[in-house]
């Protein structure tokens, strides 16, 4: 096959061993609830691991060959894979579960979409809820930040499996090594977890519910310990928040970095920092009004929720405070349209990206110029930047392919007897890994409802989706096989 | 023969200078006086200054008493122009060189049309060259002749140990009733003589009478070789690129071909199905590598610098690939060949001027002929009245140096030459030559009498 | 300069053919109507007699070039105008009192939706054929229509011609737009005389009745002549003459110029032909295997007889019904729903996107995938043996992107009306691909008095969008197209 067997396995193995490492903090957890039964189900995950992954270490032979892009697409898809599979274990030797839901629970958690197919959340121990929030927070931060400590080990420049993993068209960069950036989007990424947790905590959230809920926050997951998702809570102060972590987890990371050195300008400059937040406030206005004039609340109350949902949707994160399919259907409108858009690129949000959405619009006003004046030369530009032909391609290519993925997902997921509304949006929420969808998968139902197959195959989206399509999808052209062609 | 010839080009001068070999009055006509101030001191030939295109020029070089036209200048288009008006105006027989790749499909329509007797593309010759080595190299046992009878196998030396070491005095013990008429050593091919030894690493063209031959080829048989070519990476876009690539990826090869230029990328990338158009620098190994250099089973170099092909040919062979195919448009460096360990290297003037030579020297003497690894020429001819080469025991002819008789069909019957093989009129005399060669050569064949030289 | 005499004259004619051709209406009206509708088909068509033909009288003189811009202006008015002369029978009728929803059926007639507020079996039979008059005239194109007649306009057809044209043209069959005009209506009216013969000779279709089905199909508009849609005949002649008709009027008219000249081969090598009759085919066995898995008709054939003739229905954007779909299974649903983003093909007189574009973004996502492997690639994209240009694909990326966006918009105005979901989407896709039908609510012979008069004006503007493939509205809608450089 001529793919980089060393620089593969290589990957795979840390990846063992550290997901090994991560199945293993859970057992505190269980410790301080005293959930003793609980203990076997992560050693027993964990031992294995580290030592799969020692013996794989150990065991291949170095090479010094390059890795190429082929073995960057290769290396990115299975280590996703493989960490869902390490990750069902707990769930598989402690529940009833069957591995199809545990599997879809585990895509769900490290893809950070926040679908469950859980229907009693309540009724499961701590340790099991906390380690499935817990792939929230791993999977945010991308099995390629854990990179950090295996790079040097592995004297690859790196670049080439990046290029496969990193969401968006714009990619700054921060600092000119590699790994240095890393560890800056780590910094940036624990800053946002340890502040939250600490304002939860203020607001009288348990250490456990605070933890567990900024996981899902800050990863933009949406995963909660309680079937009312974050309606449980029934407070202003918690509401906010988490919108406004909400917001601030699905903003590039990298204009934080910026800010350090520039100040606010940094963010005043980034056009798609100002679109997102114009999307933000004049979709949070249209829908507080509309609720207000259907009398579903008092403005204040209308303003709040929208607010929040409205958050919680464009981020993908998937947190509801009240079952919005039960919303006017302008709002749910609305709402679906926020499906589209998604996160900003570098930030820990799925979808198709906001900067391509500003994209879009820019190119679909292009088109409008050029149908007016044929010989005119126009760019696509992005503040002070003209994008290439090679961008816009690229982004015109994805957006196709993702509405593509979106609308013949659907079809499959109704050929297992559900209907328009809810097969549609229920791939829309996973390949945008979003969470809740409308109707059959509105945030008061649950995916427990599809059928086994229909399980894996939304596994299967979340997944590419959080990979950005190409990704995974490549796996399955003759064309990555057969270098030749 | 009168000969004239359009456009002192580098086909042109080739052209010129093995005509001279065989005694034909040659005429140039060209507009750059200087070139043709050099010309005429270092040749024997006419010039004329003059745009060949005016049919006055041609009328008052009285065309209609010349033999052969070859327009040779820089554009497609004016060559045809001048062959047809040269035509139009008596020349007997005309012949326009066409690059284009945009008049490939219509040559013949060319031909009628403008009364074209023949068209030469020397980028699409070489890319026939190449394609039969590459893909036919070894069908060379399916004999293109006329008897049936005899057959030419090209063996791999090492696959018969008790040849190695031989001189080829001595081979006719081990090769019986054959006759070895060429031997490929390092890409370069030489007919050899009675003291050429055989080494191990050398391929042997081997003659005979086609049932010996059929048993020698299915013990030497070289297995694996045969019709593996499943990738071949060509660098340069040029039209010599652009055919390859086509004709490759008809036969069903997998073709990555290598362009520096972005626009002729994309008029590639519009021309051509099924091949892999990559847009960079063939010279940046990393490049290479990352589309998987080491996996090729061929390496063409087709850029317009001969420097660079022959570099990027030795990288190739150096990363172990089994053929490597350089193009050379400069005669000194064919030299350097042996020593450079390429598989073959082909000069698309030597070869397009093979092509107009044999069409010059007529069809009705040559039955057929082939050309072995872009470099020598089998033919067939029919020994003719008054040839040189008539009467006369083979070891006294002192054949010059690049040719070879290879055998002879009298009646029905099949004579594998020795020394003392006499040649007679009405023989069907099988040849190989270097294309070097082909002008003494043609001398061998004049029927104007004995030889003056060779008494 | 925007040249608006010329832009007038052509209105005028316009107009002028409009009055034309509401007198056989008037005739059928004379004959089975009451005079209230007869007389409204008179003043209507004496209206615009004199409007037209006073205008044209008028402008008679002028002449000179038409630019782009005006070409996109006669085309957005031109079916404007039509649509409101054309509302003139309803409105003075008084069949439909308010103004809006004359207009709307008037749109709905001229861009063959086929759409209609009100119960077809009350409506006066005058009314009706007027209305299948209009959808005949909008088939084809009303501009094209007058090109033909009046070549005087033709002088500047190149341009009028380009902003009405169905889906992106790479080649004109003549070297006139006038001649082009001509075989182009030529090969309609031929369709429509052999379809009338073959409905009313062979079956027990009344005149009335096969007039207005071969109107309605020839023209993909889908008009029922009963409420009940064709289910009211239940003959399987008709139903396949009907399918027939629409498939032949929804494949590119410049394939049957080809044929004309006996270049047989050419079409049967047609790429997005090919296509076309592959997911005619793919989706009907879907649909078929999946009716019959849920048990929905009894036999496989009867599944696919249904099937079959919905998808061809749904794919040529007519809108015809046999059958009430929205009892099918889930799946089948879907994949009509999603069939009404397809369309049929170029230069044909469907709606809907357009094969081609789907076969041109399919090959742009191809090409995307190639690119990530091999990032100095360079490929064309090539339909068939034509390789397209760089230009063309980007408007037809562009297209794509703008036609979504669209939806999306749409989705939400439509919304505010506050029906579900289901029934929202159905209703967009419907009008923008202007096939009609619909989903929930909707129903297969629902009617559009669902929505408020707004919102059925707001209808309008996207049926009229849908026929004029978009950008031709959207620039009259942007500051470019008014500002005078």
């Amino acid at each position: 096959m001529g793919f980089n067997r060393y620089a593969i396995f290589q990957m795979l193995g840390k990846v063992l061993i550290l997901t090994g490492i991560a199945t293993s903090v859970p057992i505190l957890v269980a410790k301080v609830y005293g959930e003793v039964e609980m203990y076997s189900a992560f050693y027993l995950t964990a031992i294995p691991s580290v030592l799969l992954g020692l013996l794989i270490q150990l065991g291949m032979p170095p090479s010094s060959k390059a890795i190429r892009i082929r073995d960057g697409f290769l290396v990115v898809a299975s280590v996703w894979i493989l960490v869902t599979l390490v990750g069902s274990m707990p769930f598989l030797l402690s529940t009833h579960m069957s591995f199809p839901d545990a599997f879809f629970e585990m895509a769900s958690g490290f893809s950070t979409t926040g679908a469950s197919i859980l229907t009693d959340i309540e009724s499961l121990p701590y340790s099991i809820l906390f380690w499935r929030s817990f792939t929230h927070w791993l999977g945010g931060l991308g099995i390629v930040i854990f990179a950090i400590a295996l790079m040097p080990q592995l004297n690859i420049g790196g670049y080439n499996i990046l290029r496969a993993e990193t969401p968006g068209p714009t990619y700054e960069k921060i600092s000119p090594k590699f790994k240095g950036q890393s560890r800056i989007l780590f910094f940036i990424y624990m800053g946002l977890t340890l502040s939250e947790t600490l304002l939860l905590r203020l607001g009288g959230l348990s250490w456990f519910d605070a933890l567990v809920h900024t996981f899902g926050t800050v990863a933009t997951g949406g995963f909660s310990t309680y079937n009312a998702s974050l309606g449980y809570f029934q407070s202003t102060y918690v509401s906010l928040i988490v919108t406004l972590f909400m917001v601030l987890s699905a903003l590039n990371f990298t204009l934080y970095y910026a800010s350090i050195k520039r100040g606010l300008n940094g963010f005043l400059k980034d056009s798609e920092f100002k679109f997102y937040l114009l999307v933000i406030l004049v979709a949070t206005l249209f829908i507080s009004v509309d609720l207000f004039r259907m009398n579903y609340y008092s403005y204040g109350i209308a303003l709040r929720e929208s607010a929040f949902q409205v958050a919680s949707i464009i981020t993908t994160t998937g947190y509801a405070t009240v079952n919005y399919d039960l919303w006017p259907t302008f709002s749910k409108a609305l709402l679906f349209g926020l499906m589209l858009v998604g996160g900003c690129s570098g930030s820990t949000g799925g979808g198709l990206k906001a900067i391509r959405a500003l994209i879009i619009l820019r190119f679909i006003r292009r088109g409008m110029i050029t149908r007016l004046h044929p010989n005119a030369v126009c760019s696509v530009r992005l503040g002070e930047r003209s994008l290439s032909g090679d961008v816009i391609t690229s982004v015109a290519a994805f957006s196709l392919l993702y509405i593509t993925t979106v609308l013949l997902s659907g079809l499959v997921i109704s050929g297992d007897g559900h209907n328009m509304v809810t097969s549609l949006t229920a791939a829309l929420a996973c390949v945008g890994n979003i969470g809740p969808g409308f109707s059959g998968v509105g945030p008061s139902m649950n995916y427990s409802v599809f059928s086994d197959p229909i399980k894996i195959f939304m596994a299967f989206l979340m997944l590419a989706g959080r990979l950005e399509l190409f990704t995974l999808f490549m796996l399955f052209t003759p064309r990555f096989w057969n270098r030749d062609r | 023969m009168k000969i004239a010839i359009a456009g002192a080009g580098k086909l042109g001068m080739k052209v010129t200078e093995a005509l001279l070999g065989g005694d034909h009055s040659v005429t140039v006509i060209d507009k750059d006086e200087e070139i043709l101030a050099k010309l005429s001191s270092q040749m024997d030939v006419m010039t004329v200054h003059a745009n060949a295109k005016q049919k006055s020029v041609l009328e008052d070089l009285n065309i209609s008493s010349y033999d052969y036209l070859l327009a040779t200048t820089d554009k497609d288009e004016k060559n045809i122009i001048i062959a047809s008006i040269a035509k139009k105006l008596g020349c007997s027989m005309v012949i326009a060189r066409v690059r284009g790749p945009e008049h490939m499909n219509q040559f013949d329509f060319i031909k009628e049309t403008f009364h074209v007797d023949s068209i030469v593309n020397p980028d699409l010759a070489i890319t026939m060259e190449i394609y039969k080595y590459l893909v036919e190299k070894y069908t060379l046992s399916n004999g293109i002749f006329t008897s049936g009878k005899i057959a030419i196998i090209e063996m791999a030396a090492f696959k018969m140990p008790s040849i190695v070491g031989v001189p080829m005095t001595e081979i006719g013990h081990h090769l019986k009733h054959m006759l070895v008429i060429g031997i490929s050593r390092n890409g370069k091919v030489i007919i050899p003589h009675g003291k050429t030894v055989v080494q191990e690493e050398d391929f042997l063209y081997v003659v005979g009478e086609k049932n010996p031959i059929m048993e020698l080829d299915a013990k030497v048989h070289l297995k694996g070789k045969y019709n593996d070519l499943q990738r071949v990476m060509i660098i340069g876009g040029g039209k010599t690129g652009l055919y390859l690539a086509q004709k490759l990826s008809e036969f069903g090869i997998a073709v990555k071909i290598i362009e520096v230029s972005k626009e002729r990328c994309h008029y590639l990338a519009t021309h051509l199905d099924d091949v892999m158009v990559l847009h960079g620098d063939g010279t940046d190994t990393a490049f290479l590598e990352s589309e998987n250099l080491d996996e090729m089973d061929a390496f063409v170099t087709t850029t317009g610098y001969d420097e660079e092909n022959l570099l990027l040919a030795l990288m190739a062979k150096q990363k172990g690939i089994e053929d490597v195919i350089a193009k050379i448009s400069r005669e000194s460096y064919s030299g350097l060949i042996e020593k450079m360990g390429v598989d073959m290297v082909l000069n698309p003037l030597n070869i397009t001027a093979s092509n107009i030579l044999r069409f010059i020297q007529g069809s009705k003497r040559i039955l057929s002929s082939q050309l072995i690894q872009g470099q020598a020429e089998i033919m067939e001819i029919v020994a003719g009245h008054h040839m040189a080469i008539l009467d006369t025991p083979l070891q006294e002819l002192n054949l010059p140096d690049g040719t070879i008789i290879a055998a002879i069909h009298r009646g029905t019957n099949v004579i594998i030459p020795k020394g003392d093989t006499k040649i007679i009129e009405g023989d069907r005399v099988l040849i190989m030559c270097l294309l070097s060669e082909l002008s003494t050569l043609e001398k061998l064949m004049r029927s104007t009498g004995r030889l003056g030289i060779f008494g | 300069m925007l040249n608006w005499k010329v832009i007038f004259k052509i209105l005028s004619a316009i107009i002028f053919i409009v009055g034309i051709s509401m007198l056989p209406s008037w005739f059928v009206a004379f004959q089975s109507d009451g005079f209230l509708v007869q007389e409204a088909l008179l003043r209507s068509s004496l209206i615009c007699l004199l409007f037209g033909g006073g205008g044209y009288l008028l402008f008679r003189q002028s002449d000179g070039t038409l630019h782009l811009r005006d070409g996109y202006l006669v085309v957005a008015l031109s079916w404007i105008v039509a649509s409101l002369f054309g509302a003139l029978p309803y409105w003075l009728s008084s069949d439909l009192a308010h103004p809006i929803d004359a207009f709307f059926e008037s749109v709905a007639g001229f861009t063959t939706t086929g759409s209609t507020i009100r119960n077809v079996d009350l409506m006066p039979r005058g009314l009706l054929f007027w209305k299948a008059t209009s959808n005949w005239l909008g088939g084809m194109g009303i501009l094209v229509f007058a090109i033909s007649l009046l070549p005087a306009l033709g002088i500047n057809g190149q341009t009028i011609v380009r902003a009405e044209a169905p889906g992106p043209t790479f080649e004109k069959m003549t070297a006139r737009v006038s001649s082009s005009t001509k075989i182009l209506y030529g090969t309609y009216i031929t369709f429509t005389l052999l379809e009338f013969c073959l409905l009313y000779f062979f079956t027990e279709m009344d005149g009335f009745d096969s007039i207005i089905n071969t109107f309605g199909s020839v023209s993909t508009g889908g008009l029922f002549a009963h409420t009940k849609g064709l289910a009211f005949y239940d003959s399987i002649y008709i139903e396949t003459v009907i399918a027939l008709f629409c498939f032949l009027s929804s494949v590119s008219f410049l394939l049957y110029f080809l044929l004309l000249q006996g270049k047989w081969r050419e079409v049967l090598k047609n790429t997005e032909l090919r296509v076309f009759i592959l997911l005619i085919l793919g989706a009907s066995l879907l649909i078929a295997t999946n009716l019959f898995l849920t048990q929905t008709y009894d036999t496989w054939i009867s599944g696919f007889r249904h099937g079959f003739f919905q998808v061809v229905s749904f794919l040529s954007t007519s809108g015809y019904v046999i059958t009430d779909f929205t009892k099918w299974p889930h799946m089948s649903q879907t994949l009509l729903f999603l069939l009404l983003f397809v369309g049929g093909c170029a230069s044909s007189t469907s709606g809907s996107m357009k094969v081609i574009r789907i076969i041109v973004s399919f090959k742009i996502v191809g090409r995307m995938f190639f690119k990530r492997l091999h990032p100095s690639g360079i490929t064309a994209i090539k339909v068939g043996d034509k390789s397209i240009p760089a230009e063309t694909v980007s408007r037809i990326a562009s297209f794509m992107m703008l036609y979504f966006m669209v939806y999306i918009l749409s989705l939400a105005i439509l919304s505010l009306q506050n029906l579900d979901m289901e029934t929202t989407m159905g209703v967009a896709a419907g009008c923008l691909s202007n096939t009609g039908l619909g989903f929930g609510e909707m129903g297969a012979t629902g009617n559009y008095s669902m929505f408020n008069p707004g919102l059925r004006l707001y209808l309008c503007a996207m049926m009229l969008m849908g026929r004029l493939e978009i950008f031709t509205i959207f620039l009259l809608f942007t500051p470019t197209f008014w500002r005078n450089k």
